[in-house]
């Protein structure tokens, strides 16, 4: 249905109606905000990117193939553009490697997380996204927050499968080490 | 692995994704779509200059060329007056130096709309 709509609201914009473009920001912002800020961590820059590439999507609409869904092909411009903010950025962004030796990597204990209010555990998730490398952040968060697969997820970021495959590995392994860091 | 995927499939269980609750962007990109539209309009005509400037110095390149390669020929009867052949080289230099202007001056609105 949304594909339909989109391919609908495409042509009205190709066609010149430019307001047309509104419907494209209020389905896809959201989804775009949480992708860049994933990678970039801080919201103001998320915003900023995700207007710049709302943007780019419009000036390059004609080169859109409709042979792939319209919101993975906006995703990819966000990411692109977060990367882009990323390595301009290098220097402000230090990530540490998490301490392997100290620490066991399953440290968490299953039958606690559920007693957890979903708040805190929400906050906790958020606060350990922001300690992670971009692209593992990205990675991890598009498979089990979004729920997408290994195949859409390389849709979505270009990364090649086995890319995708090494940064979801190394992003788990990170991710349970960063968040058992605080104890409950 | 198996058990660390399940820990935070766990962990992720419940939690949805409502970053941008407050994300107001709508307008702005409206407004910043509108701005680049127009600067299209501009860029469209530099093109159009461009592309006529390019074609004018191709066809000046085949008449100085063929003016050059006819006295190979002998052909004294096609070759025209040496004075009028003075002056193309400078007309060809002129039209020449106006184009790259024109065209650095579409390059640097390309690079303006880029931003």
């Amino acid at each position: 249905m949304r594909t339909k709509l989109d391919i609908f609201y495409i042509k009205k914009i190709l066609d010149g109606d430019k307001d047309a473009f509104r419907y494209f920001i209020k389905e896809y912002q959201e989804m775009a905000f949480s992708i860049v800020i994933s990678i970039v961590k801080n919201a103001a820059n998320a915003e900023d990117i995700v207007q710049n590439g709302f943007v780019q999507a419009y000036i390059s609409l004609r080169s859109f193939r409709k042979e792939s869904k319209f919101s993975s092909w906006l995703y990819k411009i966000m990411i692109n553009e977060a990367l882009k903010h990323v390595n301009k950025n290098k220097k402000r962004f230090i990530y540490n490697n998490p301490d392997y030796e100290n620490t066991t990597e399953l440290s968490i204990d299953n039958s606690i997380i559920k007693e957890i209010s979903i708040a805190e555990r929400k906050e906790k998730i958020k606060s350990t996204l922001v300690l992670m490398k971009p692209k593992e952040a990205l990675v991890l968060k598009l498979h089990y927050l979004n729920e997408f697969s290994i195949k859409e997820i390389m849709v979505i970021t270009g990364f090649s499968k086995s890319n995708v495959k090494i940064l979801l590995h190394r992003a788990r392994k990170n991710f349970i080490i960063y968040y058992s860091k605080d104890k409950y | 692995m198996k058990n660390c995927d399940d820990l935070i499939r766990n962990i992720f269980s419940g939690i949805d994704d409502d970053h941008s609750s407050n994300l107001e962007i709508e307008e702005k990109v409206i407004m910043r779509i509108r701005e680049k539209k127009d600067h299209s309009v501009i860029i469209r005509k530099y093109k159009r200059f461009a592309q006529v400037g390019n074609l004018i110095s191709i066809l000046l390149f085949i008449i100085i060329s063929f003016w050059s390669i006819v006295p190979l020929f002998n052909l004294n009867s096609l070759q025209p007056n040496s004075e009028i052949l003075l002056y193309i080289p400078t007309m060809y230099a002129s039209l020449a130096l106006l184009i790259l202007f024109f065209q650095s001056e579409l390059k640097r609105e390309m690079r303006g709309t880029n931003k």
